[in-house]
C-alpha cells in the first residue's frame, strides 16, 4: 500500500477491518485513544458554530443581536452571480481535470516500469504540495507580458504581447486544474488498476475494437473512481481561494475571496459569515454527491 | 497474423498514452521548472529568456539570510518560523493521529463509521472558512497563542493525511502478533509500543513528513492567522511579491521547492521500501 494510494482514500470511508484485538478494550480506553484527534475535529466543529452564530448577527453587534439580514443581502443578484460563478468555475475545472487525469491514470496502471509509475506519482504530487504562491510566480514568468509564451509567439509571428492569460478566468482555471490533478488521478488509477486485463483480452478475442473496449469495459468499470475524483475536485475547488487571489489579479471573485473581503477590509462580519455558511453547505453537499455517483466505493 | 497486428496496435496505444502523459506532466511542472530556471537569471527582471545565467540572486539571498542586514527583511526569521511551525504541526498530528488510527483499525464500536467520516472532514472543509473562524475565536477570546494558533490550524488540515498513512500501515499488521505478545504476558500498552509502533513506523514517518511539507507550504490559514511576531515564509513571499518583485524571490522560492521535492522523494522512498 503506497502512501499515495492511501491519500486517494482521503474523504472516503474504508472497508471494515478483519482483525479486532481490542474487543475487550473498555470504552474508556477507546475514548482516550480518540481524544486528541477529537479535540482537533471538535475545534473545527466549534468554528462552524461560531460562523453560524455570526451569520445571524448584525454589523457591529455581531455577538448580541439576531437577524436574517445577512442572508437577505445574499439574495442580491451581485452575490447570487458570484456564488453561481464559483460553482460553475469549480465544475468546469472538475471536468477538465478529469479529462487530463485519465491518460495519466491509465499510464500509471499500465506501465510495466515501477520506476516510471513512482516518478509520475511524484511529478503529479508536486503541483499540489509546492506552495501555490511559488507556482504563481512561475505562471507569471510563463504567461506574463514578457514571459515565455509571449516571447515564443513573438518569435513565431512577429507580434508582441498578444496573449494575455494572466490575471483572468483562463489563468485561474489553469491553476485550479494544475493543483488538483492528484485528487483526480489517484482514485482513477485505483479503479483502473482493479480491472482484470483478461476482460479486455476476452473482448478483443471476440472482435471488439479498442474503442469499444474503452466504451463498454474500461470506462464503465472505472466509473466509480472517475466520479469520485471528479466530485473531490469539484468540492475542493468550490472553496478556491489562493488560485483566484494570486492568478485572478482581483478580477476573478469567488465565494472564498468574497469572504476574505467582507471579513477583512470591509468588516462586514455577518455577511462574510453567511457566505461562509453557504460555502460550507456547498462544499459538504458536493462531497455528499460522492455517495450517489459511486455508492460502493470499491475502488478505495 | 491477427495476433501480431493486435499486439502492434496495443504497442502503439501504449506509446500514445505514454506520450500524452509525459506532455501533460511537463505542463504540470512547467511553473515549478520556470521558477527554478528564472532564479539563475543574470538580469534584474523576469524577462525571458534570461540574458545570462548567474548565481547573483542566490548571493543576495545568502546575504539576506546570513549577512549583517539579516534583520531588515526578516527572511531568516520567517524561514525559522515556518520550519518550527511545520515541525510542531507534525508532532501534534503524530500525537493525535497515531492513537486514533489504532482505535479505528483495531476496534469495532458503534458509530465507528461516523467517527471516521468526521476525521476526514478537514479535507473537504473550506480552508478559508476555517481560517476566518479561527481568527474570530482567537481575537474574541483574547488569547495570545503565538505560533500555536497556526500550528493548531495546520494540524487540523494535516490530520487526515497523517491518519490515512497510519491506518494503511496498521492494517498490514497481523493482529495475531499482538495476541501472541499478550499471551506471553505483555500489557496492551506494551504490545502496542513494542509490536504495533515499530511495524507501522514507515506509515507514521511518511505521514509526519507529508504533514510537515503541507504545513511548510501552507498559505491560506497562515494568511489569516499570522501576526507581526509570527511571520511564516509563505507570508514573507506574499508580501515581497506585492512590494518589490525581484528574482531574489525566485531564489527563495527555489529553496522551498528543493525542500519540498526532497521531502516528497523521502515519502516515496519510504512507501517503496514497505512494498
Amino acid at each position: 500500500m503506497s502512501v499515495h494510494a492511501a491519500m486517494a482514500r482521503i474523504g472516503r470511508s474504508s472497508a471494515p477491518t478483519s482483525g479486532t484485538v481490542g474487543s475487550r478494550r473498555t470504552g474508556w480506553g477507546l475514548a482516550l485513544l480518540l481524544t486528541p484527534a477529537g479535540l482537533l475535529i471538535g475545534l473545527l466543529a466549534a468554528c462552524s458554530l461560531v460562523i453560524l452564530r455570526l451569520s445571524f448577527g448584525t454589523q457591529s453587534a455581531e455577538w448580541v443581536s439576531w437577524s436574517l439580514g445577512a442572508y437577505a443581502t445574499l439574495l442580491d443578484p451581485y452575490y447570487v452571480l458570484i456564488i453561481v460563478d464559483t460553482v460553475w468555475l469549480a465544475l468546469l475545472s472538475a471536468v477538465i481535470t478529469t479529462i487530463v487525469a485519465f491518460p495519466i491514470a491509465l499510464y500509471m496502471t499500465r506501465t510495466p516500469s515501477a520506476f516510471m509509475r513512482r516518478m509520475v506519482l511524484v511529478c503529479i504530487m508536486l503541483p499540489m504540495v509546492v506552495s501555490l504562491l511559488v507556482q504563481s510566480f512561475g505562471w507569471m514568468a510563463i504567461l506574463g507580458p514578457d514571459g515565455l509564451l509571449n516571447r515564443a509567439v513573438a518569435l513565431a509571428t512577429g507580434q508582441e504581447r498578444i496573449i494575455s492569460l494572466l490575471f483572468n478566468r483562463t489563468g485561474v482555471l489553469l491553476g485550479l486544474v494544475q493543483t488538483t490533478i492528484p485528487l483526480a488521478v489517484l482514485p482513477m488509477a485505483a479503479a483502473l488498476g482493479s480491472i482484470p486485463i483478461a476482460l479486455e483480452e476476452a473482448a478483443s478475442v471476440l472482435g471488439a475494437s479498442r474503442l469499444s473496449v474503452y466504451r463498454t469495459i474500461i470506462l464503465p468499470l472505472a466509473w466509480p473512481g472517475i466520479a469520485a475524483g471528479a466530485v473531490l475536485v469539484f468540492g475542493f475547488n468550490t472553496g478556491a481561494f489562493v488560485v483566484p487571489l494570486l492568478l485572478g489579479g482581483l478580477k476573478v471573485t469567488t465565494i472564498a475571496v468574497l469572504i476574505r473581503n467582507e471579513m477583512g477590509p470591509l468588516l462586514n462580519w455577518p455577511l462574510g459569515a453567511a457566505l461562509s455558511a453557504v460555502l460550507v453547505v456547498l462544499a459538504l453537499g458536493i462531497q455528499a454527491l460522492n455517495r450517489l455517483v459511486a455508492p460502493h466505493g470499491r475502488h478505495a | 497474423m491477427n495476433e501480431i497486428t493486435h499486439i502492434g496496435r496495443q504497442g502503439l496505444e501504449a506509446a500514445i498514452v505514454k506520450g500524452i502523459t509525459l506532455v501533460l506532466i511537463l505542463l504540470l511542472l512547467a511553473p515549478i521548472v520556470m521558477v527554478v530556471l528564472m532564479s539563475f537569471t543574470a538580469g534584474a527582471t523576469l524577462q525571458f529568456p534570461p540574458p545570462g545565467l548567474s548565481l547573483r540572486w542566490y548571493d543576495e539571498v545568502w546575504s539576506l539570510l546570513a549577512g549583517p542586514s539579516a534583520t531588515i527583511a526578516r527572511l531568516a526569521e520567517s524561514l525559522a518560523v515556518s520550519l518550527q511551525i511545520a515541525a510542531a504541526t507534525s508532532v501534534v498530528c503524530v500525537l493525535a493521529g497515531v492513537p486514533a488510527s489504532y482505535a479505528l483499525v483495531r476496534a469495532r464500536f458503534p458509530g465507528r463509521g461516523f467517527v471516521e467520516e468526521m476525521l476526514g472532514l478537514p479535507v473537504v472543509f473550506p480552508t478559508v472558512v476555517l481560517g476566518v473562524a479561527l481568527l474570530m475565536l482567537v481575537s474574541q477570546s483574547g488569547l495570545d497563542l503565538g505560533m500555536g494558533q497556526i500550528v493548531i490550524a495546520h494540524a487540523i488540515i494535516g490530520l487526515p493525511f497523517m491518519m490515512r498513512n497510519c491506518m494503511a500501515a496498521m492494517r498490514g499488521i497481523d493482529p495475531v502478533l499482538q495476541e501472541a505478545a499478550k499471551t506471553l504476558g505483555a500489557s496492551s500498552l506494551r504490545a502496542f509500543v513494542e509490536i504495533v509502533l515499530p511495524l507501522a513506523r514507515e506509515g507514521i514517518v511518511s505521514g509526519a513528513l507529508l504533514v510537515f511539507i503541507i504545513s511548510f507550504n501552507e498559505f491560506t490559514l497562515s494568511y489569516f492567522l499570522y501576526t507581526i511576531d509570527v511571520f511564516p515564509l509563505s507570508i514573507w513571499l506574499f508580501q515581497q511579491s506585492n512590494t518589490s518583485f525581484s528574482p531574489a524571490i525566485f531564489a527563495v522560492s527555489t529553496l522551498t521547492i528543493v525542500i519540498t521535492v526532497a521531502v516528497i522523494l523521502a515519502v516515496d522512498l519510504l512507501a517503496g521500501r514497505k512494498r
